[in-house]
This record gives structure tokens, sequence and C-alpha cells, in this order.
């Protein structure tokens, strides 16, 4: 079958500093496959379709497309070899329509000097009218996270591409406009244009994918026929592990109790979350799952009071918890842990111990508002030990830590003003297996000793791995709640998607 | 320096380091003040123009006859209104800092211009006035080391200066750690408005004259940026500290002074100044590359 | 039980006396020729792409209208042509600038670069004595080379905009006072004049100032390149997001690069143009110059905003911005004054803009819905139709293609007895004859198909939310037929493409006959209209001979099913929130609508003709008083539509439909309901084919068939369209 490799990539690695993100990998695509690439966070798997769409350049390796070694220089150049990527976050020109997003990569390889904006528009209708019913000339910033993402499939759909990369499309689609997409994924696929789809959920990859590779810490770890093997195979090949090691113990029976940490009553923000109630038990960890844009970050920020205008009570340990802003709501005991580590989570180029004490300065300083060095160094230094945090120096940058401590500085910062209900957003992003496993095990120590844990993931299995009890929110609304045998994947997703509003 | 040293007679006498260090009192403190605003990635353009308002209000109440205690607080409280503008037009009605300091540059200017001064651009000030006799001798050099170290303790020591650097750093994770971002700002453009205050005042002192040409001539707000760049505070903030200024400023009155000697005119000194400028972004972008491959709106 | 008899079959033909319909004699419907409701206007307004633009319009008017108040004649033509004369360098580094911002940059350096060229040019035209044209290369390039700096340190290095441009700015500057310094005397000693030169400078073409044609020919330029061209789309693209572009393929560093060297190039011209009309230089030429354009720029932008390039508003700025600092300086008023006033419109400008864009959305979307009081008629004639009067005769329905379809709005069967009906993703499928067991899709169209019709050709003619009018061949061809319609000169919206094609059907002249439900909702917010309660749907025909569409009645309340009366002259349309049935005389269109039906039980879709010469109406959901009543008081619904989250609100019943027999007069003869439990819940279509009925809903995965005894076993809708046309 080897004369039917479209793509082969042969020991291909690369480094970001002194970390090696991809470590001699290969992988190869037949004509008209489906391959799944799967992996855990940080495996690799986004370095690699970075360097086959030209954005980055492999430190050592080759790549050969049809048997012939190519230089991807740009994502012009990957064009050009009939590469089409759809990334997984949404990159669109807000103030520009949908037809000339969609069409930026094709009008780009036409060497026309004007643009035919009527030809645009009407090749933007044919092309959405297969996905959705979006007008082509709407502008992108008017669009709901879950129609921009169509957008960005879209897009890759207009390319003339004989590889297409799909790096995670489904993260904010509907169950049902998941399954056009797969559809169409197949059309193009008996068309002899080869898939690289990229997911973590296994039920998509047994689905509809027909081979794939596992990549973990950067390396290749296997490529399979989906027929040849289970999804238990799969993850224990992402993980490198057993996997039940990777979760601790649950809460047992015995130890529940029926005191209430947390308790929402009717959370409304009017506009993405309504009517919100749920309660958070002392001693279990709470997970809340649903589809990206479904409202499950916004329902815990409003908790937080870091969205404004949210009506309804709340309540903490049985007092009525009705901060006015978030600085508030941090000295009420109730701290977020926001989801984009990078974008506003941790100060880069700070001191590891500034990121610690970043939460509540008054801590670490005097009425006046001046810094005490060494109470910062102590609160950060017995923090660190406690998460069995790994170091040079506290006063080294955060940006020297791999993801997994970076992410444990900033459990550390959230434990600085001993908190009583932590709210984490994607806790294990970004981190390495090793990280996660003790990350998971902090949370559960937490919540044992009587921290009420609220974790919001995209990964079921984590949601499912680490959580008591996981709420599913679907469109702003609880759509219901699931707890031991019923936690499996299917349910969840069931309780994520849409059913179909009535209509004419 | 070592090029001058070489080169130059007479560069590496102690007399010589005493003229760069009075001339550069001035600038040193302008180059504070707008240190700690590019530290919280803002930029501060009317820091010239209330340097001059500031003196020109100090000078003007002076020559009014009052004491100096009275009108040397008036216009710390002036100096502080503007500056105080700034920040809450910046961290509240949220405008670009970059466009709200240019815009409030001109304000100011055209204000006093109008209102103080009738459309002239100088303010004579009695060389027997107090505020004179004050800042004579070494009292400018004494007053830029006061405002070095008091913006050196603020920075490193107070939890204004933690904002400052966590708003440079990362401002989406400052406001979602709950620091106090808005109250901030306004404090840091108060205290650049504060050290452009004294920068007018010595600069008043020496040549017993308010000018409002340095505003519209502009080569002092570049000067100020300049240090900053140039001693290695990176223009999308977060990093760097004082040492950078005292770094930015020696090698720029180095350069200031060595040129001087060289026997270039002006022109010629402002044609390197641009150049300098030009040679340090590029270092500056090499040694603090950004990161280009995800930003999604070019860094001004 | 009491009621009719089950199916009171009358094999009639349409033409039959007592059936036809006296048209003038039934109640005229009120169409509003003019739906005006000043939140909506708002929100139409706010809604609008321009509504950014409009305060720097509104800036420039209100400069304009005070100066003519306040100034005499200083709109005369004399005046003018000295303005621009002397606006115009100014004006090309503004459009410089915009095209530098566009892009995502900035320019500093465009006061230093305009100066240099100016000199370059007097060098080139005074010592040098070359040739005018090759002088004017000499100046565009001098500009374009500080762009080429610019364009290398902050698009290909990637260094800030402000700095580099700030660098540029400064040595630029000190190499102008170096040069002019060196050469001004020489320049003013010479004595060289050239017609050319002069005719650049001084001479009027159709009497405006040469230099005003060149600003113009520039700014049309870059109002094309913006528009049209694929490089000032890259720049747009470019300032838009960054990381888009670079995913796009497109070159941004390449277009950064660009974007400076043209914008150097413009103010190389500028510089041109300046050495022409000033013969001379100063040493303070182009100092503030930038922040002159700057200003221009912020206020005809409205902020300071990449990814546009509004040449237009641009230039609107800096007139307003012109005009106001020539107005103030003629009238006495020192520069010191109007740097003051300068500053302050710049800060006020910029903060009514931030707040306003960052609040624009709020406003919309608390604006855009606008219920209205919308009073119902009883429900008539139902006595003992209503379904607790009847068994429910639709639960003996068989089930047709359960779970493979998906939402058939619409069915339809063709001569040979195919079934069709359309699907929530966008496909036509076929149940094939006689046992509809084997289903094939058709065609793929997109949208959300609603409506069908057979034409004579007997290709099937498609109703698409979202697109409009689709012919779709039997062969599985797909044809655009229609997607706009003329626009109504009296909405702010524009209405013109067609938002939700609902339903169709064709007159025996072959003209087809649609309703576009509402243009104010898409298909997914159907509900919104409903809450509304106003007439925001329209009847549309398109005459295939021609293939123009066009607005037969507008302002319709949710149009939704239509069919031709049995005579070929008479076209029912269903009004559905209004639950009644509105006739029309295709004699005369004009004459609008009639009431054909008022009253009815439930919210009335499609509608169908049926074998003798009777029609069945399909009831999509049922009324309920509370309903009635929440329809009565626009302000509740508003309340609600904020308050209540979009699954609690008040709705009609959708969960239970049915089909209403109609005599060929409107007389309610008989009603079809479901049971609670199903099978079929929400009716929306029904089809009478060789006796039995076939019934599709816009939420079902089934298709239902009913035999109807008594019916005509032959009849069938395409045999009886054939046979009047």
């Amino acid at each position: 079958m080897t004369d039917d490799l479209l793509l082969k990539i042969a020991r291909v690695s690369k480094s970001f500093g002194p970390v090696r993100a991809l470590t001699e990998v290969n992988f190869d695509l037949r004509k008209g496959e489906i391959h799944a690439l799967a992996g855990e966070n940080g495996a690799g798997k986004s370095t690699l379709m970075n360097i086959i769409d030209g954005i980055l350049q492999p430190d050592s390796g080759e790549i050969l497309i049809d048997g012939v070694p190519q230089k991807i220089t740009s994502p012009t150049r990957a064009q050009q070899l009939g590469i089409g990527f759809v990334h997984q976050e949404i990159a669109l020109c807000p103030d520009v329509s949908v037809a000339e997003n969609i069409f930026m990569s094709a009008t780009n390889v036409s060497r026309t000097f004007t643009m035919d904006y009527r030809g645009l528009h009407d090749k933007a209708a044919e092309v959405l009218g297969r996905l959705c019913a979006i007008s082509p000339a709407t502008m992108v910033r008017d669009l709901s996270i879950s129609n921009q993402q169509l957008i960005e499939i879209a897009k890759a759909l207009t390319l003339d591409c004989r590889v297409l990369i799909l790096d995670e499309p489904t993260a904010a689609l509907t169950e049902k406009e998941a399954q056009i997409l797969f559809g169409i994924m197949r059309d193009l696929a008996d068309r002899g244009i080869s898939i690289i789809y990229i997911s973590h959920r296994m039920v998509e990859i047994f689905d509809n994918c027909d081979r794939v590779t596992v990549l973990r810490d950067g390396q290749h770890i296997t490529t399979q026929n989906v027929a040849d093997i289970g999804p238990g195979d799969v993850v224990n090949a992402m993980v490198g592990r057993v996997i039940d090691d990777l979760y601790p113990d649950k809460l047992s029976e015995v130890d529940r109790s029926d005191e209430v940490i947390l308790d929402v009553r009717q959370l409304t923000d009017g506009n993405r979350f309504h009517d919100v109630s749920f309660q958070l038990e002392r001693g279990e960890i709470l997970g809340i799952g649903g589809l990206i844009g479904s409202g499950r970050s916004e329902i815990v920020k409003g908790v937080c009071r870091l969205e404004c205008d949210v009506s309804g009570e709340t309540f903490l340990n049985g007092q009525p918890l009705a901060p006015k802003d978030y600085q508030e709501c941090i000295d009420c005991g109730v701290v977020y842990l926001s989801e984009d580590r990078k974008g506003d989570g941790i100060f880069l180029d700070m001191a590891i111990s500034a990121n610690v004490s970043a939460l509540n300065l008054s801590q670490v300083s005097s009425r006046t508002g001046i810094l005490s060095g060494t109470a910062e160094d102590d609160q950060a230094g017995s923090l660190g030990r406690k998460l069995n945090l790994k170091y040079g120096r506290l006063s080294d940058p955060i940006s020297s830590l791999p993801g997994g401590n970076q992410q444990k500085v900033a459990i550390a910062k959230m434990l600085s003003v001993d908190p009583k209900l932590i709210i984490l957003d994607e806790p294990t992003r970004g981190v390495d297996v090793g990280a996660k496993v003790e990350i998971h095990r902090i949370l559960r120590e937490l919540a044992s000793s009587g921290v009420g844990i609220v974790v919001i993931s995209s990964e079921l299995p984590e949601l499912i791995g680490l959580c008591d009890r996981v709420m599913v929110v679907r469109e702003g609304r609880i759509s219901g709640d699931v707890r031991g045998a019923t936690m499996t994947e299917e349910n969840i997703m069931q309780l994520a998607s849409v059913t179909d509003a009535p209509a004419a | 320096m070592l090029f001058f040293s070489l080169f130059v007679d007479g560069f590496a006498n102690l007399g010589n380091f005493k003229v760069i260090a009075s001339n550069s009192a001035a600038l040193l403190m302008l180059s504070c003040g707008m240190g700690v605003v590019i530290i919280s990635r803002g930029l501060d353009l009317s820091i010239v123009a209330a340097m001059v308002a500031g003196a020109a209000t100090f000078g003007i109440l002076t020559v009014a006859g009052w004491s100096v205690f009275p009108a040397f607080v008036v216009t710390v409280l002036a100096v502080l209104a503007i500056g105080v503008f700034n920040g809450w037009l910046i961290a509240y009605v949220e405008i670009p800092g970059m466009l709200t300091t240019l815009a409030s540059a001109m304000v100011i200017t055209g204000f006093f211009r109008y209102e103080v001064l009738n459309g002239e651009y100088l303010l004579m000030l009695p060389s027997d006035s107090r505020a004179v006799q004050l800042l004579s001798g070494d009292a400018p050099a004494i007053l830029a080391v006061l405002v070095f170290i008091a913006s050196w303790l603020i920075l490193r020591y107070t939890t204004m200066g933690r904002v400052t650097y966590a708003l440079g750093d990362n401002a989406a994770a400052a406001r979602l750690s709950g620091l106090p971002v808005r109250l901030t700002t306004l404090g840091i453009y108060a205290f650049a408005a504060l050290t452009a205050l004294f920068a007018g005042l010595v600069v008043a002192a020496a040549s017993s004259t308010v000018d409002f040409r340095i505003v519209t001539n502009g080569s002092l707000l570049f000067e100020a940026i300049l240090v900053v760049v140039l001693g290695g505070i990176p223009l999308r903030g977060g990093r760097g500290g004082m040492r950078n200024i005292l770094v930015g400023l020696a090698l720029i009155a180095v350069l200031r002074n060595g040129m001087t000697l060289l026997n270039l005119t002006t022109q010629t000194q402002d044609m390197f100044k641009g150049v300098v400028l030009l040679i340090a972004i590029v270092i500056d972008n090499y040694i603090n590359p950004r990161d280009t491959e995800n930003d999604t709106v070019g860094d001004l | 039980m009491a009621g009719p008899a089950p199916f009171p079959m009358r094999p009639t033909d349409g033409n039959n006396v007592n059936n036809s319909i006296k048209f003038n004699s039934l109640t005229r419907y009120k169409v509003p020729r003019l739906v005006l409701s000043p939140r909506r206007i708002f929100s139409d307004i706010l809604s609008k792409g321009w509504v950014e633009s409009a305060i720097p319009l509104l800036g420039f008017l209100a400069v304009v209208i005070t100066i003519a108040l306040t100034t005499d004649s200083y709109f005369s033509g004399s005046n003018m042509r000295i303005l621009a004369l002397y606006g115009a360098d100014t004006g090309l580094v503004i459009l410089a600038l915009l095209i530098v911002v566009a892009v995502g940059g900035l320019d500093l350096s465009v006061g230093s670069s305009l100066a240099m060229s100016a000199f370059v040019a007097l060098y080139g035209f005074h010592i040098l004595e070359l040739p005018v044209l090759l002088v004017l290369v000499m100046s565009v390039a001098s500009g374009a080379a500080v762009g080429v700096v610019n364009g290398v340190l902050a698009g290909f290095m990637g260094c800030g905009a402000l700095l580099t441009t700030l660098g540029t700015m400064i040595t630029v500057r000190g190499l102008f006072t170096l040069a002019s310094q060196a050469k001004l005397v020489e320049i003013s000693l010479s004595a060289r004049s050239d017609d050319l030169w002069d005719w650049v400078g001084f001479a009027q073409f159709m009497t405006l100032p040469v230099v005003f044609w060149v600003l113009a020919c520039v700014a049309l330029l870059t109002f094309f390149m913006f528009r049209q061209s694929r490089f000032g789309w890259h720049i747009l693209a470019v300032g838009g997001n960054r990381k888009a572009a670079r995913n796009g393929g497109i070159g941004v560093k390449k277009t950064i690069f660009s974007a400076y060297v043209l914008a150097g190039a413009i103010v190389g011209l500028a510089g041109f143009i300046y050495a022409a009309r000033q013969n001379s230089i100063a040493a303070d030429t182009g100092i503030g110059l930038e922040f002159f354009a700057l200003t221009a720029l912020v206020v005809g932008l409205g902020g300071f905003v990449p990814g546009r390039g509004a040449v237009v508003s641009v230039l609107l700025g800096f007139a307003t911005i012109y005009f106001m600092n020539n107005v103030l300086v003629n009238s006495g008023f020192r520069g010191d004054f109007v740097q003051l006033v300068m500053g302050s419109v710049i800060i006020v400008i910029l903060a009514i803009d931030v707040r306003f864009r960052k609040n624009r959305h709020r406003l919309l979307a608390a604006t855009y819905l606008d219920p209205v009081a919308l009073k119902l008629p009883p429900v008539q004639n139902m006595t003992g139709l209503m379904p607790s009067d009847l068994a429910p005769k639709l639960a003996e329905a068989t089930v047709l293609g359960s779970g493979e379809i998906d939402g058939p709005e619409d069915v339809i069967l063709d001569a040979g007895g195919n079934l069709y009906c359309g699907t929530r993703d966008g496909r036509i499928m076929r149940l094939a004859a006689p046992d509809f067991t084997e289903i094939t899709v058709l065609a793929k169209i997109g949208g959300r198909p609603l409506g069908l019709a057979f034409d004579a050709a007997g290709d099937l003619i498609v109703c698409v939310a979202g697109m409009g009018l689709v012919r779709v061949g039997l062969n599985g061809d797909v044809e655009l037929l229609s997607d706009q319609t003329e626009r109504s000169l009296v909405q702010v919206q524009d209405d013109t493409s067609i938002r939700m094609g609902d339903d169709l059907d064709i007159a025996p002249d072959g003209t087809i006959y649609f309703t576009d439900a509402t243009k104010r909702y898409d298909m997914e917010n159907w509900g919104l209209d409903l809450l509304e309660g106003r007439p925001n749907g329209r009847l549309l025909s398109y005459d295939p001979k021609t293939k123009k569409t066009r607005t037969v009645c507008d302002n319709l309340i949710f149009p939704n099913g239509v069919c031709l009366t049995h005579d070929g002259k008479h076209l029912l349309v269903a009004s559905t929130w209004t639950c009644s049935i509105l006739i029309f005389d295709l004699a005369d269109l004009a004459a609008g609508p009639r009431v054909f039906m008022s009253g009815l039980a439930g919210y009335p879709d499609n509608i169908n003709r049926a074998s003798d010469g009777g029609y069945w109406i399909a009831l999509a959901g049922m009324r309920n008083p509370v309903v009635d009543l929440a329809m009565k008081l626009p302000a509740l619904r508003l309340r609600m539509s904020k308050q209540v989250p979009p699954t609690d609100w008040l709705f009609g019943n959708l969960n239970i439909g049915g089909v209403l027999k109609v005599n060929g007069t409107g007389d309610i003869k008989d009603a079809l309901w479901d049971r609670a439990s199903g099978p079929l819940y929400m009716i929306t279509s029904m089809r009478e084919h060789k006796g039995a009925l076939y019934l599709g809903g816009v939420n079902n995965n089934k298709i239902g068939r009913l035999d109807l005894p008594g019916a005509d076993p032959d009849w069938t809708g395409p045999n009886r369209y054939r046979k009047e046309s």
C-alpha cells in the first residue's frame, strides 16, 4: 500500500528553546483516508500539524509529498501543495464578511488584480449551503462561536486541497452540526482527499476514521487501523500507563455528607445563561461539561462576578454570597482559574513568588502597601512544597517552568488566599501526563479537606475520571446531571448536544 | 563610551561627567515617569506638556506673589489632576493610552498658551525668583536622585509597583486576579505627571524660562522614550526596571555629550539619535522577539 | 362523539357553481402600507454597517452648518479653491496614513518625509535642473525610501510601528534640516521656472486647482484599492486579524511592507505638490503634520481601528478638521486656541466612539425585537370539531420513512406516485413508489428546504429558508431561481434578499407565487417573529419567462402556506400568527387580499387542494387563550423576551396539530387531529394523492399516510394541474 501514500513525515523533530515538542516523529497519510491523530494536550499534535502547514519549520527530519521531499516554508506554500488546515482556535477577520473570510485562502491563490466580490458571494453561498444557513454577507463578529467554527471549516472546504487537517473541529459544534461535518468528511475522503482528524473524543474517532496515530510527549507511539483496536487501547497509548493511575479514587458513598458548600439558585445573566441552579456538597468534585460556547465558563464567571449583571442567589456554606466584583469574591474565599493560562492566567515574565501572591497582595504587604519579599517567598515556598512544585529559584520568571508546573503555580496562587471554593476552567490543558496526575491528586486532596472544587473540562475522560458528579450545560442552561454509573461519554455528549427547537 | 574616551580629548575627565549629570537631571526624571508608564504597557505622550504646564503654573503663582509652599502644593495638585484625567480616560473610558495622551498634550499646551501666556511660547521667570534660587546648584541633581529612588521603591516594593508590572505583563490576567487595575492606571499616569513637574521645575530654573516650544518640537519627548528603550525596557511592558533607565540615560548622555565634543551640530545630533533609536529597536527586537506567530493584531 | 361523517367527500370539480368564490363579497384585509415604529427604525439604523461612520459624518455636518451660519461667504468658490490648493498635500498624507493604519501599523514619519521629499523636489528642480517628471519620480522615490525603511523594520523584522516610525521621523527630520540648511540659499536664488511645474503648483483645471485633482485621483485609486483590488483586501485582512491572514496564506510581512512603501510613495507625491506650490521650504515644513493627520484620521474613522479602509470617512474627517482649523484661524483665534479645541474634539470623539462601539451590540439586541399588539378574532366555526369533540383520526395514519428523514416540512408526490420531501440538512429526499421504503437523496441544495411544488415541466420547485427559490430537476440538477426581490423603498433595513422562503404554488400561466415568511428573523428564530406579531412577511412572485422576482404584497403577518384555488383565479395565503387565510385575486393583485377564513383554532401552515374542490389546511399548532391574551399585550411580550429564558416563553401548543378540511368557500367541514401520544404531533403540510393524504411535519422524522375512504382514488395533484393548464 506504500504507493498510495500521499504524505509521509519521517523523523521530524522540533524544539522550542529547552522544550522538545517533537522527537523523531513518523507519520504517514494514505490517499482518501481519514486518519485520526490522538494524544493528550501537549503531546505535540498541534506542533506536528503546524509543521505540515508550514507555520513552523522542523529542526530535523523531512516531509515527503507523493514521495518527493518538500520544504514547506509557509502556509502559502502548503496551500500550493494542496494542504488545507482548519485551526482549533478561530481566527477570522471580524469586520469582514463571511464570504470574504471563507475565501481568504482561495483569493490568495488567484493572481488577478481585482476582487470578484459577487463571485465570492455566490460561491460562498454554495459552500455554506452544504453546512448551515448563514448568509455570506454577514459580518463575522455577529456570528456565534459555533457558527464561526463552521466558517473555519467552510474555509478549508473551499480549498482545492488534497490533504485536509481538522484540529478538534467539533469542540464547539453541536452533535447535529458535527454529524453534518462527518458526512462532508466522508464525501471528501471518497473523492480521494486525505483527512487528518485531531480529536479527543474516542467515539468520533471510532465512528468516522480509518486509522489512528497516537502521539505522546512528542513521540510517535503507534499507528493502527481503527478496526483492529478498541478505544481503551488508544487511551492507554495516549496516557502511557494504565488508565486507573490517572485519576485518584473517588469519593466513597460512605464519606458523602449532606453539607452543602455552594448553593447557586437561579443564576441568570439574561444573555448567555439562564436559570442555573446547582449545589456542591462537601468533599465532592463537581464537573461541568458542555460544548465550547455553551455558557459553562460564563456560568462560573457569573458565580465569581467576573461577568457583570447577574441575578439570582448564591450561598457559600449557608451564607449569602453577593460580592459586587471579583475582588470581593476573592475576599469571600471563592477563586476562579481561567482556562487560558497564557492569555489571562499567569504573568509570564514575573517571578514565581510574584505570581503566587498576585491574587491578594495585602497578604504579603504592609497596610501602607509596601511589599515584603520574605513574606512572599515564604508563601510561595510553603505552597510550592504542598503542591510538589519543582523550580530553580522562587525569583525565576514563571516562563522558565514547563506547562504543568506553571499550572501548579496558578493553583498555588489560588490556594494563597485559603479559598473555600475553587473553580478551575480546563485545569489540565497543555499539561503533561505526570503533572496531570498530580493536579488531579491535589484537587482530590483539597476536596477531601473540605474545599469546594468545581472543574470545567472539555475532556470527557477527565470529567468522568476525576469528578464525582458532572453537570452538563447546554445553551446556557443545565441540561442534566450525571453521577456514578451514568457518567459515560455518550450520556454527557447527549446532554450537551442540542435538541432542536421547534420550527415552522 | 570607550569610543568617545579614545577619540575625544577631554571626554573622560571629571568635569565633563558633572556636566553630563546636571544636563541629564531633567531627562532622568522624565524618563522615570515614562519608564513606569511603559512598564505598565502604556505610553504617555503628554509628559512634556505636563512638564511645562507644571513649571508654568508654579512660575506664575510665584511671580504673582505666592509664597513657595502654597504655590508648590497648588501646582502639584494641578499636575496630579492632569495625570488623573489621563488615567481616567484610559482606564475608565477605555480610550487607548497613546491617543489619549496625544490629545491631552494638545489640550494642555493649548490651554496654557491661550489662557495663561496669551499666545506666547515663553514665560520668563525673574532670576531672583525663589524657585530659581532654590533649584540652582546641586538641587536638580539631588531632586533627580530622589525621583529616581522613589520610582525604584515604588516599582520594587509597593503593591502599586507590582500591579504596574502585572498590567504590563498580562492585563487580562491582572484583571482576572482581582488586582486594582483601574486605580493603578490612575496612579501610574499621576506619577508620570508628577515626575514631569519636577523635571519642568529644574529646566525652568536653569534657564529662568518656561518654554512651550519643547512640546511642539518634540525632541525631549522622544529623548525620554529613547532613554527607556535604549535602557532595554520593551514597549510591550512588564519587564525592566530603574536599572534600565540608568543604563539608557548613561548611553544617551554619553552620546549627546560625545557628539557635542565632536562638534557635531544639533541637527546632526538629532539625526544620529534617530539612527541610534532605530538600531536600539532592532536590537531590542532581536533580544525580546515578539510572538509574531500568534498575535492577531500588530502591536504599535 | 358527535360530528359530521368521517370524510364527506364529494367528487365534484372546482368549477362547481356552489363552490365558487365570491371574491368581492369577502371582507377586505387591510395590509399596512408602511410599517413604522421608532424603535424599529432605531434598531435598523443601529444594525447598519455604516452607523459607525455616522458620527464623523454628523461631526462634519455640524461643523459645516456652524460655519455657514457664522461666517459669510465661507463656502464661496474662491475660498474653496484656496482651501483646495492648500489642503491637497495634507489630504494625501492622511490617505497614506490611512493605508498604514489599515494594515495595523502607524506612521509618525509622514511629516519629516513630506519635508524631505519637498526638498528633493526643489533640489532636483532648481539645482539639478531636471525635467519636472523626473523631479516627480525623485520625490516619490524619496518618500518611498522612507517607507522602505519603515516597512523593513516594522514589517519584515516585526518591530513596533510607533517606535520605528518615531526613529525614522527623527532621523529624516535631521537629514532634512542638514540638507536644507546647506542648499536653501542656493535654491532660493534659482530663477528657473517651468510651465509644467507652475501648472502643477498654481493652475486650475475645471475651476479647481490641479493639486486638488491629484488628491481626488489618489483618493479614488485608494478607494478602488480597498474596495476592489486584491492587494487592498490583503491589507484589510492583515489589519483585521493577522493570524487569520497568515493561516489564509497571505504574506503578512510582505503586505505590511508594501503598505508602508505605498504610503511612503504617496507622502512623496504630497512633498512634490508642496514643493511645486510653495517653491520653497522652511525649517518647520511638515512639523506637527503627523499629529494633524492622526487627528483627522481619528475623527474620520471614529477611533483608531485597523482593518478598515474607509477612504470617504477619513476624507470627511480631514475636511472637518481642516475647515474647523481654518475657520478658527481666520476668525482671529490664535493657534493655541485652535490646538485646545482640536485636542478636546479628539477626546470627545474618541470617548463617544469607544463607548458607542462597546455598547452598540447590546443596544441593538435590546431594541431589535419590537412587539406590537395583535388581536385575534375568537375561534369560529369549530363547534363539534375541536380535538376534544372528535376521535383522533390521524392516529390511524401509517408511518413512512420513520427515522430516515429529518424534518419534512412539506411533502409532494409526482405523477408516478413517488414521494418527495425536504430535510433539515438541506437535502431533497425521494421515497420511491409504491411502498416508499426505498429512500434516496434526490439532491443536496443546502439551506432549509420548506415548500415544494411541481412545475409544468415536471421539475420540483422548492422554497428554501436562507436561500430563496430553487428548481430541482428529477435527475438531481439544482438551479437557484431567485434569492432577491426588489427593495422596498420605505425600509431602513435592506430587505432585498429572501430570508425565509416558506411555501409556493404555481399559477396556470407558470408564475410562481411564494411567501417570504419573515424578513427580520432567520429560520432558527422564527419564534421571535411570533413574539413580535408584526407584519414582517411578504408574498412574492417569480416569472420564469422573465426570471424576475417581484413583491406582490408586502407587510403580511407571517405568510406561510400558498395555494391556488381550483379555478386558478385566486390565491390562498395562510397568515399564521393571525390564524387566518387570506385570498388574492390574481387578476387584480394590487387590490390586496381579502379574508377567506379567520378565527381558526390553530396556526395555519400549508394549504393544499383537495379532490372534492375543497382545501386541506395544516395547523402547525393550537391556539390557547393565554397566548391570545399575550398577543394583545406587546409590553408583556417584550418583558418576557428580556427576563424569561426562551424555553419558558409563552407559546402556542406545537406538540399537537392537525388538518382542517374546508370546502371551496372556506367552510370548515372536518378536522383531523392526532393523539397526544402521536404518532405525527406537529403537522405542517399535507398532500392528497390517489385517495390518501400524506402528512409532513417540520420537526417530525417521518411522513404520515392516511387513507381517505370516499375520496377520488384517481385524483392527483399533478394530473389535476395539467388538466387546468
